[in-house]
Formats: structure tokens, C-alpha cells, sequence
């Protein structure tokens, strides 16, 4: 049996969390807004990993609610033992980017060690999706970052590769 | 709203469990659902390895199995589980309104699960109690409130961005009204006296033609100067609109070259220290930052012979620069002053300057998520340090 690692979506309501985790789980987009409720647990295997491309690795990925309280911090059971996590922000929406600045401080203080992947989603909608700048404070963590669409799944698979690989790196 | 009966019930029945090692786990299982509503249980032992469930919502946890294999909301809890047993006083583990999302797509029943230790038989009892769905009125009126809290909150960020935007027009309208009406001003004065020449020459009094030599000059000067602010100006605004192409710079180049294109013009002393190192970040403004205050510094140094050194030191998301040098430095009421466009403490000295220089690099840094701060004392040491906090990731470059 592959490792089984838990790794959990963070990241303010509507940002696309479920959509991300529909396209890679299922490789399918569902353009209807329909928020989570509660904690959904998918089981995705990914496979050619490591520096020789022959590991494998089970992901439990939490897809949480965007929380309906302010500032959206909550570090239940729900994060707790991640191996990883995902943050996700909405790239049309300041807010859900300050969202992410706060989940990442946060996650970098109560999950030291573990990769923190930065997505930013629904690129497909922006004019001009190459010359959008990603946001200073955030660049300049040394967390990778992503630009990426859920809708048309530009990048979505490099996210949980690469979180897969550096959970696998780290030894967590 | 969503229907649970699982905390009450769940701590009831760990308590009831905790006494009970008389009991058999079944029957006491069976009791425990008949009279709380908890769904499913299963008892675990020390090795979180399955040794008995009950009840139709644990069917999937096997015998023998470990838990925080086969049971997904429980992997990678293994440590918070351990500590359970070091506390068993604390509060049970929890996790509400839990489902799993099987690979078919189907989703299980939604759950709220609670884990606790059982000291006495040394065993965890972890509790399954089932959440009942939402009503389809209940669903619609939360998905509503949330739909609305999203709009709220993107509202109040427009909000923010618009009143910043309303200080920079602001301030614009402030430095056009104030700072370009003096080379207008001048402009007329110059007028009027070229004026006056004429006149006194249709007089008789002869053409001076020295005046009007350096009236002439004058005008162009000031002209010169009102083109050279407004093409400032607008760099000013132009900064952080336009993208910059990220490269990885060798930042001890970058200094030296700045350094080599400098030395023909100054005699003080220019010297490089600290450790520089490789970034990828945007070159231009980099070089627009150092150059700014390294020029600054030798310009307003009060002596020929004198210092300016540069020094680099990075923490994990900085690197840091700082221009040191021995001028006369700056008085405190001036030190956020010189940061605005076209503020000068010395214009007399250097009327060919705009004034735009610190005001260019504060925006740039600001951009770009860095801060420039000055540190001078004039009143107990010569010397001002300026110092850069250089974000080390400007952009990420994104793989295909």
C-alpha cells in the first residue's frame, strides 16, 4: 500500500478550493458555486514521484469550508497533522489574497516544516493573465507559488506533484 | 439548520464507556446507540488498531485494521491521538460534519466524529454520529448569507483601494498646483522682464543686450527644468504600472557598475561591504534604488574628501542594503520630508535637481513589498544611513 499523507485546502469561501480538488480528484470543472460545508475527504494517488520518478503517494485531501467567521482562521482536528497545505486565493479578489497572507503566517507558525503551496485561482478570467504580478509579501515567502485555473486546469496537477514531492523530500 | 446529537451524546457516552469495563463492548455499544443516537463506534486499541466496532456507521473500520489507515478522517492524527492518552482529561478529539468522497465520486454519510481515551481499559472509543442534512430552505438561505458576506467583503476592498487611489490623485493635484507653478511663475517674471527691456529700447535707452542674453537663458533654464519635472512626474506614476521582467541579477555587479559610473564625478572614497548575493528579481528598479542613493550621497556630501559605503546582509526574505555616508546629514524634521516629490532641503545648492530622486525610490521599494527607512542624528554625528529592505522574491516564474 502507497504512504497515505493528509494534506488540507485552506483559503477564503468561493476561492475555488472544491473546484481544485474536483479537477485534479476527477479531472472535471462544475461551474456552479456551491459552498462546502464541514470537511469533504478525497483520496487521490499520485504516482512517478521522487528524484527517480518511482514513488508513490496516497494524498487524504481536506477540502474545508471557507469558514463563515471573520478572517477565516480555524486550526481544528481539520488541519491538524497535515503533512502539507494548500492555500488558495481568488486573483480577482484583494480580500481573498489577504486571506491567504494571513492562512500562511498562520500555517507557517503551527505546521512548521511542512510545504505550503500558494495557488492563485481563476486565472482564465483575468485580461491579461501573464502580466498579473503576484503580490510582494507573498512572493517573497520561499513558498512555491502558483498561478492557476481550476476551470481550464493550467497548473492544477504541478500543485499536488510538487506537494507531493516535497512532502515525500522532507520525510513527513 | 444541520441536526447533530453527537456532542452531548458522545460525551455522555465516553463517560458511560469509561466505567463500564465490566460491560460488554457490544452490548455496551448497543446500549450507548439505543439511548444517545451515537450511530457507530469502534474501540481501538494503544497501536490505534481496530478490536471492536458496533452500529452500521463503523461497518467499514475491520477488525484488526489500523484506524489511521483505512479510516481517512483519522490519518495523520497519530500524534494528536498519542497525546490524548499522555492527557486523557483533555477534551476528546474532534471532527465535525465530516464526509469521505470515494474515487466513484460518491460521497458517504456526513459525520461527526469524536475519539476518545478510555484510560481504564486502555483503549480509544471513537464515536460516529451521524449529521443530518439541512433542509433545502435551511441550505439556500446559508449559501445566500454567504453569497452576501462575499460581496460585502469585496465591497469594502474596493473601498480601501478606491481611498488610496484618491490620496495619490491628492497628492498629484498638490505637487502639480504647488511644485510646477514655481518654474511657471518664474517663467512670467522672465517674460515681464524681457517686456521691460523692449520698452526701454523703443525708448531710446538702447538694447541691452546682456539682460536679454541672460533673461533668454534664464527662460530656457527654467523651461529645461519644468520639462525635466514633468518627465519625472511622470516616471513617478509610471512606476508599478509597468511589469518588470524578473532576471537573476549578481547584486555585487550591479554595485560595482553603479560604483565605476560614478567615480569619475566625486573623490570620496566608495567602498563595498557586507555580502552580496544572486537574486532573481527585476534589475531596473534595483539599479534605479542604488544609484538614486549612492548619487544622493555623493551629492549632498559637504566635503571633497569623504565616504560613501554600501553594504549588503539578507535574512530569509530580505536582503538588506545600506548607504552610509559621512555628509552633514539630516535633520529630523526633514527625514520623512525628502521621501515626498520634488522636496529638497537644499535647493540653493542644487537648483539643477528636481527632487524626485528619494521620492522615486521610496515608491519603487513600496511596490515591490520593501521598505527604504533614513537614520541620521546631525545634532550628535555627521552621517546618514539609508536602509533598503529588498523583498528577495519579487515573481514567481510559473512552469507550464
Amino acid at each position: 500500500m502507497s504512504p497515505r499523507r493528509k494534506l488540507v485546502m485552506l483559503g477564503e469561501m468561493a476561492v475555488g478550493k472544491t473546484s481544485i480538488v474536483r479537477r485534479i480528484v476527477f479531472d472535471r470543472f462544475d461551474g456552479d458555486y456551491k459552498g462546502t460545508l464541514g470537511h469533504d475527504i478525497f483520496v487521490h494517488s499520485l504516482s512517478g514521484l521522487g528524484a527517480d520518478g518511482s514513488s508513490t503517494l496516497d494524498l487524504a485531501i481536506w477540502d474545508t469550508d471557507g469558514g463563515l467567521g471573520a478572517g477565516a482562521f480555524y486550526f481544528d482536528a481539520s488541519v491538524r497533522g497535515a503533512s502539507g497545505v494548500v492555500i488558495v486565493a481568488d486573483a480577482n479578489r484583494p480580500q481573498t489574497i489577504a486571506t491567504m497572507s494571513g492562512l500562511c503566517r498562520e500555517c507557517e507558525a503551527r505546521l512548521p516544516g511542512r510545504p505550503i503551496s500558494l495557488v492563485f485561482n481563476k486565472m482564465d478570467t483575468l485580461d491579461d493573465p501573464g502580466s498579473y504580478r503576484i503580490p510582494a509579501d507573498l512572493a517573497a515567502t520561499q513558498h512555491a507559488v502558483y498561478k492557476a485555473s481550476a476551470k481550464t486546469g493550467d497548473n492544477i496537477k504541478t500543485v499536488f506533484v510538487d506537494a507531493a514531492n516535497a512532502i515525500l523530500r522532507r520525510g513527513l | 439548520m444541520r441536526q447533530t446529537r453527537s456532542s452531548d451524546a458522545a460525551s455522555e457516552a465516553a463517560e458511560a464507556d469509561h466505567t463500564a469495563d465490566r460491560i460488554d463492548p457490544l452490548r455496551d455499544a448497543a446500549r450507548l446507540l439505543a439511548e444517545h443516537g451515537a450511530l457507530g463506534a469502534a474501540w481501538l486499541d494503544g497501536d490505534l488498531c481496530v478490536v471492536a466496532t458496533a452500529g452500521l456507521e463503523a461497518d467499514g473500520l475491520g477488525i484488526g485494521t489500523r484506524a489511521t489507515d483505512v479510516f481517512l478522517p483519522l490519518v495523520g492524527l497519530e500524534a494528536d491521538l498519542v497525546a490524548l492518552r499522555s492527557a486523557p482529561s483533555s477534551s476528546p478529539l474532534r471532527l465535525s460534519n465530516t464526509a469521505v468522497i470515494g474515487s466513484d465520486g460518491r460521497e458517504t454519510q456526513r459525520h461527526d466524529i469524536s475519539v476518545f481515551w478510555n484510560e481504564a481499559r486502555q483503549r480509544y472509543l471513537v464515536h460516529l454520529a451521524r449529521v443530518f442534512q439541512q433542509s433545502a430552505p435551511s441550505a439556500e438561505i446559508d449559501q445566500e448569507i454567504r453569497r452576501r458576506r462575499l460581496f460585502e467583503q469585496d465591497l469594502a476592498a474596493k473601498s480601501q483601494e478606491y481611498a488610496r487611489i484618491n490620496e495619490q490623485l491628492e497628492q498629484f493635484a498638490y505637487v502639480i498646483s504647488h511644485d510646477l507653478n514655481a518654474p511657471l511663475r518664474a517663467l512670467r517674471y522672465l517674460g515681464k522682464d524681457i517686456q521691460d527691456l523692449i520698452e526701454r529700447a523703443r525708448d531710446g535707452a538702447g538694447l541691452d543686450l546682456d539682460a536679454l542674453g541672460n533673461a533668454a537663458a534664464a527662460t530656457t533654464a527654467q523651461t529645461r527644468r519644468m520639462s525635466q519635472m514633468l518627465t519625472d512626474l511622470l516616471d513617478y506614476a509610471r512606476i508599478g504600472r509597468v511589469q518588470e521582467a524578473v532576471e537573476t541579477v549578481q547584486t555585487l555587479d550591479l554595485i560595482t557598475d553603479i560604483f565605476d559610473s560614478l567615480r569619475a564625478s566625486t573623490k570620496l572614497d566608495l567602498a563595498i561591504s557586507g555580502d552580496w548575493p544572486v537574486i532573481d528579481t527585476v534589475a531596473a528598479p534595483l539599479d534605479l534604488v542604488l544609484r538614486n542613493l549612492v548619487e544622493n550621497a555623493i551629492k549632498h556630501h559637504d566635503h571633497t574628501i569623504g565616504r560613501v559605503e554600501v553594504n549588503a546582509v539578507s535574512d530569509t526574505r530580505h536582503v538588506i542594503f545600506s548607504v552610509i555616508d559621512d555628509g552633514r546629514g539630516i535633520p529630523p524634521d526633514w527625514q520623512s520630508a525628502i521621501f515626498e516629490p520634488f522636496r529638497k532641503i537644499d535647493d540653493a545648492h542644487h537648483p539643477e535637481s528636481s527632487g524626485i530622486g528619494l521620492a522615486l525610490v521610496k515608491k519603487t521599494v513600496a511596490t515591490l513589498g520593501g521598505t527604504v527607512d533614513v537614520r541620521s542624528d546631525p545634532a550628535s554625528k555627521r552621517g546618514t544611513t539609508f536602509i533598503v529592505r529588498w523583498p528577495r522574491k519579487i515573481a514567481v516564474r510559473v512552469e507550464d
